[in-house]
């Protein structure tokens, strides 16, 4: 029993070790146990266990240690297979390091707040206005959170802007308005000073404000006294109470400041409006089925009790998580596949050229063999070496990827609550690390598992010929086939994508993008609480630019098309009974001032634009796009014809002054909505958050020298009005496809690198196999060959290859389209031109690669051809 | 004679076992007894030191594997047995001179062994 023991325990030496002097160790354990009476046989287990660890240890770093001079021997003899290599995992590694980085990041990794699962955004569906998805009215809220018994805490906010005035250049802050529940809520502390309290959300307390680490550091340079100061916004004294920790950001990454949601009993009442966000938090032990049988009660109890407000409308919830846009999730996981493509690529190549070796290295196996090297220390010899290589590359990799992470930063979507900056921790190094490890046992599978197999004493006989039907070069052939594949889809999903972002930005919008500049001045509420004041403002400015130098022409709106992709509003024509029935029309409406049309060249199709002669005492006219006239009135010519928007606050009923064309309002690659413009001098003065914020310049020459000028007349018409937002038309524009322009990009570099890595891969077989075959070829043209016939066998060969390799690759392609579908913005997968591209630009790549080794091939002299060996 | 010098100092545990096997083939175990009772019990190898120690021995030629069984009254079969080869006999002698050099060194400052 006790020698059982003992030569299970002999298991963690070597095997070469053991097999050598197992028997001898347990003869002498067995020697030394006799003589040992039983209180010392303690003593004596203890020694061998302490003696065969220390043993075993010895061994094996002494083995590692000989393997590593092996290989670093071997590698001085090939320092162009080790650069290779090394290059390969290195570019693999990284780029998969630093994807991974990324998809962690914004996809994986749970938020940084408390318990972050059970926190869900809640959203309402409104039939009766056509809303799918809205956000919920401040009435709803209110009930919902008096009348659910599924949540632990419910928060309402919003987004708000201020300018803040004062000390200082004054400035516009994103903000966010929030009731006083949604620190606790997501389990946020300030990082000094206090949260809001409830005490905080009543209409008549005290300003407070709570500041974003951002603008702490970047406003009042960090100092802590900040806490108990008061700052001006939007020309009201609000008191600091604390400021937020760095890491915080809610609910986006640019908000500066959190202020308290407040509303009269008649706002909180209000059942139209929809515009609060909600999050919530689960209970203890409240399933999401649970939680949504909950809202359906309460959904059809509201519905019963304000139908002309609530008919039809539900209320379902989406985990924070979750809200990541799923354009910015596909894209990540296209990039992760790509960047894994370039791995497996790189890998295949590896392979490859380790078989090479493995058979030029036969003959040196096969002696290592005869001379007593074991099978398994051959194989372990081969596993170190790749293993050597590939964690060399993993290291270079993992910098790689450090050196990356700034740029990739970009590719974090701002709309979610998490910070822009990438950072390399333990999990990514460990993924590293694991990749490193994989990538370089995988690549040497192949020739571990042939020398396990048995590299046998025939290799010495062998000579070094090798057919190219054999078992081997089946295997060469099928990775090279399977690179070219790879390589082929990742081309088509480029191309795919680059014919979609070309597209997008050859979109016209509709409005004029060229010589125009823009910015926003918003105006501080209560001073501009007045319509008439606001008016007075826009007229003194509007008058002031028109006659700068080079101006031809300036106009105030409520938002710039894209700026504002919302407040789309139901309207119905005067006197239609059946005006607010589903499905209603809803329209895209904008308040602007006159010369806004003119500026962003909208032409007048019908009727006429805004004049002099619309003022605040005439009836109110509106501006409507062709799309809207035709919806609401097929047949008719709408000028002059009356509509009213379903809103019960709304009470105006417009009259159609003329007809412009249709512009992209809500975004290029948004379905776009039937326009309406009304006057700003006519528009109800209550809609103080539509009112012209964003002033367009159409102007001649240099648009940035025209900018200090415009300041200068905005500040002569209110010098404590802070500018924000100064960017071209052009600009504004092209920011709509940065997204897709940086994942363009970085898939664009790992399609180059997977292609150029195929392309290696074909060179590297074809000169293999060149150099393996010279005596054949020796023979063949000793024979009468000629150098034509020469060149074609091998360029068929190459290109046979390649070929079955496209055509896997374009049903690859497809099939990526397919999943890609709504990133395309209408091209199809296989789109003929992008496809012909690929399949040209991989066919040239492999003509290129094929011909060097054919040329060589055409220029073997037989007679040396054949002297060899 | 600097070939030898590669090899010194020598570790205890080798030094033992050359002086083990300088007068006799032994078997491990007889090694291990030999340097036990030479020592007065104050240096034990362990099996995996000695083994070990052995493995390296034979690599670098100090000691040879013999085939003559030379203590059939104890013989296993599967005990090997062990003896000096001539570079380990040489790298014995050189140690010890290197020693002997060390000891009249000391002397020479007046060290002395307490009971000598």
């Amino acid at each position: 029993m006790a020698s059982r023991v003992y030569r299970l325990m002999l298991f963690l030496l070597p095997k070469a070790f053991r097999l050598e002097y197992g028997d001898e160790m347990a003869a002498v354990f067995a020697d030394r146990r006799r003589q040992a009476d039983w209180r010392s046989r303690w003593w004596l287990w203890l020694e061998v266990l302490l003696d065969i660890v220390v043993t075993a240890a010895r061994e094996h770093l002494d083995i590692l240690r000989r393997d590593l001079r092996c290989a670093a021997r071997t590698f001085r003899r090939s320092p162009g297979y080790a650069a290779i290599a090394v290059l390969t995992m290195t570019l693999g590694i990284g780029a998969n390091t630093a994807i991974f980085t990324l998809v962690d990041h914004t996809l994986v990794r749970s938020l940084p707040f408390e318990d972050p699962d059970r926190l869900v955004k809640v959203w309402e569906r409104a039939p009766l206005y056509g809303y799918t998805e809205v956000q919920p009215t401040p009435g709803n809220y209110v009930d919902w959170v008096a009348q659910n018994q599924v949540f632990a805490s419910m928060a309402a906010y919003t987004s708000t802007v201020r300018n803040l005035t004062g000390s200082g250049m004054p400035e516009r802050l994103q903000g966010c308005q929030t009731t006083s529940g949604l620190l606790p809520l997501l389990g946020i502390q300030p990082a000094f000073g206090r949260g809001l309290t409830a005490a905080d959300d009543a209409y008549d307390a005290p300003h407070v404000i709570l500041l974003s680490h951002g603008l702490w550091q970047r406003r009042f340079g960090g100092a802590r006294d900040i806490v108990g100061s008061e700052l001006l916004l939007d020309g009201i004294p609000h008191e600091v109470v604390g400021v937020m920790p760095a890491t915080f950001h809610f609910p986006s990454t640019d908000v500066d400041f959190w202020i308290p949601l407040r509303f009269t009993e008649e706002q909180w009442a209000d059942r139209t409006n929809h515009y609060l966000e909600v999050l919530a938090r689960f209970g203890d032990g409240v399933t999401p089925a649970l939680a949504q049988a909950d809202l359906d009660v309460i959904a059809r109890r509201l519905d019963a009790e304000y139908p002309e407000t609530n008919r039809d409308s539900s209320i379902f919830f989406r985990s924070l998580h979750n809200e990541v846009s799923r354009s910015s999730r596909s894209a990540l996981i296209l990039l992760s596949l790509a960047a894994l493509g370039v791995l497996a690529i790189g890998c295949a190549n590896l392979a490859n050229l380790l078989l090479a070796r493995a058979t030029d290295r036969r003959r040196e196996m096969a002696v290592r063999r005869v001379l007593g090297a074991g099978k398994e220390s051959l194989v372990r010899q081969l596993l170190t070496e790749n293993l050597v290589l590939s964690s060399t590359g993993g290291v270079l990799g993992i910098v790689t990827a450090f050196l990356c992470l700034p740029l990739l930063g970009h590719l974090v979507p701002g709309s979610v609550p998490i910070d822009k900056a990438l950072h390399l921790d333990g999990r990514v190094l460990a993924f590293a690390a694991a990749l490193s490890i994989l990538t370089g046992l995988a690549f040497a599978l192949y020739p571990v598992w042939k020398v396990s197999r048995g590299a046998t004493t025939e290799a010495l006989r062998e000579g070094n010929r090798e057919g190219v039907g054999g078992r081997k070069s089946q295997v060469r052939n099928a990775l090279v086939v399977a690179e070219v594949a790879i390589s082929v889809v990742l081309l088509i999903g480029t191309g795919l994508l680059i014919k979609a972002l070309l597209r997008i930005s050859h979109l016209d919008p509709g409005f004029r993008t060229e010589q125009v500049l823009t910015l926003r001045t918003s105006l501080p509420l209560p001073r501009y609480q007045e319509r008439d004041d606001r008016q007075l403002f826009y007229d003194q400015v509007l008058t002031r630019v028109r006659a700068l130098p080079g101006v031809r022409d300036a106009g105030y709106a409520g938002f710039l098309p894209f700026v504002m992709r919302g407040i789309v509003w139901p309207v119905g024509v005067e006197g239609d009974p059946d005006a607010d029935k589903p499905p209603v029309p809803n329209a895209v409406f904008r308040v602007i001032t006159r010369g806004y049309l003119e500026t962003m060249d909208l032409p007048i199709l019908r009727g006429r634009g805004f004049g002099f002669q619309d003022t605040a005492e005439s009836p109110p006219m509106a501006v409507v796009s062709e799309s809207f006239a035709k919806r609401l009135w097929p047949d008719r010519d709408p000028v002059g014809l009356r509509f009213e928007f379903l809103w019960p606050w709304m009470e105006d009923v417009y009259t159609v002054a003329g007809v412009v064309t249709d512009i992209k309002a809500r975004g290029l690659e948004r379905r776009t909505m039937p326009q309406v413009y009304v006057l700003h001098a006519q528009a109800p003065g209550y809609l103080t958050h539509h009112a012209p914020k964003d002033l367009a310049v159409y102007a001649d020459g240099d648009l940035e020298s025209l900018v200090p000028a415009l300041r200068r007349v905005i500040a002569e018409v209110d010098e404590e009005q802070p500018i924000s937002d100064i960017r071209t038309m052009a600009a504004l524009v092209a920011s709509e496809t940065t997204d897709r322009r940086y994942q363009l990009r970085l898939l664009g570099a790992f399609a180059a690198l997977a292609f150029a890595m195929a392309a290696l891969g074909i060179y590297g077989v074809l000169s293999y196999l060149i150099s393996q075959r010279s005596q054949e070829i020796g023979v063949r043209m000793a024979l009468g060959a000629r150098v034509g016939q020469v060149t074609t066998m091998v360029l068929g060969t190459g290109l046979r290859l390649a070929a079955v390799g496209i055509v896997l690759g374009l049903g690859g392609g497809v099939l990526l389209g397919g999943t890609l579908r709504h990133l395309l913005f209408g091209v199809v997968p296989f789109d003929p031109s992008v496809i012909a591209w690929s399949v040209a630009l991989c066919l040239t790549a492999c003509v290129a690669a094929c011909s060097l080794p054919a040329w060589r091939a055409a220029r073997i002299d037989p007679i040396t051809a054949l002297r060899l060996d | 004679m600097s070939d030898h010098q590669a090899f010194l100092p020598l570790s205890p545990a080798v030094f033992q076992i050359l002086l083990a096997l300088a007068d006799r083939e032994r078997h491990g175990y007889a090694i291990i007894q030999d340097v036990e009772a030479r020592t007065d019990g104050r240096l034990r190898l362990s099996p995996g030191t000695l083994y070990s120690n052995l493995k390296r021995m034979l690599e670098k030629g100090l000691i040879r594997e013999t085939s003559t069984r030379p203590d059939p009254a104890h013989d296993d079969e599967r005990r090997r047995y062990y003896r000096l080869s001539r570079l380990g006999r040489e790298v014995a002698t050189a140690e010890l001179a290197r020693l002997e050099q060390l000891v009249r060194q000391a002397r020479s400052f007046g060290l002395e062994p307490a009971g000598g």
